[in-house]
């Protein structure tokens, strides 16, 4: 089994499950297979052509697969896989004070708090 | 605390990812929640086109908000009123030693009031993050950004703190202590710094100039650009050679110049924009040797501690740019980085930082290649003072010649005559 890491924001999709794991034999397939589980993650993980994201980047065991074999880089029995946002963190916690959450992510109802803002009441 | 102020609609549509085009509301926000790409400012520039003209903009203050038709706040700048609109120096001499007819130094080491351009993104980035209510500022930051946050938070009467890494430059520690923030020096390199403060902007709703309002911040780049256009006299130039650190200020030229183009201040565009990086952190300028459209990320080790940015937000725009202007990049060891900083002292009596070092040291080498031609109209962004990074060249200036109070011994010194009268 191939161990796949997910991050924070595409957590809602997995039931909040910060691992999951695959017996796929690539990274195209791993993602089909995860799709199949938890539908609607690969349009957030590709675009409309099938490609990974620009600022998605995908570690096999720590190495971007973009200087692997990219989506048809191989995986196997005991692998790692990453997936993170390439912008990190506070994206989605970022909010100005006055505006409420708007379709964001849960990492924002699980962390966004208001501590240290002085702002507005 | 002022009324936040809504966003002026005729000028600003909002925010739009640059990779799957959601669009979202003006408010602090960098990070597609859909595909993850960063979000940018988007203009209204069918309102703008008619008011903007060259004469309005001649009208207007000495500084950057002369532009303020295509800066992203709401109402009238409240903080950083003074920065820009620094001298395009004419460099004659540096011109004949590199083999250029017509070469200009963009002198932004002597922006207002930190020395860098730095001061232009700021000065956006707080009264946008005024208007937005916030109270609050920060940045993760290679030295001149912290100083600029320090400054204007601190003129501004806001809350400040800034994250630097812990091996930068006296100057520059010493730049932000004096205004009194919270300076906060992590154990880490800028990557490092830079993670911690995206974990830190989820947590404090704080005004993060280069996270969460990284939109409107980094479009006071464009102010650069516009200022050249001006002051070659509305003329584009051939070639403008731009630092690299995280990549966003040559994005957002090549955007500048553009945008200028598009709504008719300038009738003809064909500027390449060359990218410059130091060898010891590249990742940018590899991927264009490469001729890859991602980079891979590196650990820095430079003497061009500003430019140390092993994985540069905007790396991929960068080459991008250059690439659909026809510009080149290129890199420079220290040592030539050195060179850079002294050959433009000792031909302009312009000190600069080092990453000015490493934007002379690029250029020679692109006219040595035959990229950049002697005809062709050059412009050098140099973007920081070198008084901020003494460290570098303290042991290639040579040092004082050091005598007694005595005329014959000055005259001995220095071989010169006895003059009598």
């Amino acid at each position: 089994m191939v161990t796949v890491r997910i991050p924070t924001p595409l957590r809602t999709l997995t039931g909040g499950k910060s691992e999951v794991e695959s017996s796929a034999s690539d990274i195209q397939s791993l993602i089909e297979s995860l799709n199949g589980q938890f539908p609607g993650l690969k349009d957030r993980v590709c675009d409309d052509k099938g490609e990974i994201r620009r600022f998605v980047n995908i570690y096999l065991n720590e190495e971007d697969i973009r200087f692997l074999k990219g989506k048809h880089t191989p995986v196997k029995d005991g692998d790692e896989v990453s997936i993170v946002p390439a912008i990190a963190g506070g994206a989605f916690h970022g909010r100005g004070p006055r505006l409420g959450a708007r379709g964001i992510p849960c990492s924002v109802n699980a962390r966004g708090r208001s501590g240290g803002f002085k702002g507005r009441p | 605390m002022a009324k936040p102020a809504p966003m002026d609609t005729d000028k600003i549509k909002g925010l739009v990812c640059r990779e799957c085009g959601k669009e979202y509301p003006a408010v602090s926000l960098h990070v597609c929640d859909m595909c993850f790409g960063p979000l940018e400012v988007q203009y209204n520039y069918k309102a703008i086109k008619p008011r903007l003209t060259r004469k309005a903009i001649e009208a207007g203050p000495k500084s950057l908000w002369r532009y303020v038709d295509l800066l992203p706040i709401a109402g009238d700048p409240t903080v950083g009123l003074d920065a820009g609109f620094t001298p395009l120096v004419r460099a004659k001499n540096l011109g004949d030693e590199l083999g250029l007819d017509k070469l200009y130094i963009k002198n932004d080491t002597v922006n207002h009031p930190t020395l860098s351009f730095k001061d232009r993104v700021v000065s956006v980035a707080l009264t946008r993050a005024r208007e937005l209510g916030y109270d609050t500022v920060a940045c993760a930051s290679t030295g001149n950004l912290a100083n600029s946050v320090a400054a204007h938070a601190a003129a501004a009467k806001m809350q400040c703190y800034v994250f630097i890494p812990h091996d930068l430059e006296a100057s520059k520690v010493l730049g932000n202590l004096v205004y009194r923030p919270n300076v906060v020096e992590v154990e880490g390199n800028y990557d490092d710094v830079n993670r911690l403060c995206s974990e830190i902007a989820g947590e404090h709703k704080w005004a993060f100039v280069n996270v969460n309002i990284r939109p409107y911040y980094a479009e006071g780049s464009k102010t650069l650009a516009y200022e050249v256009v001006e002051q070659l006299g509305w003329e584009a130039p051939d070639h403008i050679v731009v630092p690299m650190a995280s990549g966003s200020l040559l994005t957002k030229i090549w955007k500048g110049l553009n945008e200028f183009h598009k709504l008719g201040l300038i009738d003809r565009m064909a500027t390449k924009v060359d990218g410059a990086q130091a060898e010891g952190c590249a990742p940018i300028a590899t991927a264009h040797k490469l001729g890859r459209d991602f980079f891979k990320p590196v650990k820095p080790a430079t003497v061009a501690k500003s430019l140390a940015i092993g994985n540069p937000a905007d790396g991929y725009y960068a080459l991008k740019a250059t690439a659909e202007s026809g510009g080149a990049m290129d890199m420079v060891t220290d040592e030539e980085i050195i060179e850079g900083m002294t050959l433009l002292a000792q031909t302009e009596g312009i000190f600069a930082e080092t990453a000015g070092g490493v934007t002379i040291g690029v250029l020679k080498k692109l006219v040595k290649q035959g990229i950049i031609k002697r005809t062709e109209t050059t412009v050098a962004l140099i973007t920081g003072n070198g008084l901020k990074t003494q460290e570098a060249v303290m042991n290639a200036v040579g040092r004082p010649t050091r005598i007694s109070p005595s005329l014959v011994h000055f005259q001995k010194t220095f071989g010169l005559g006895n003059h009598e009268r």
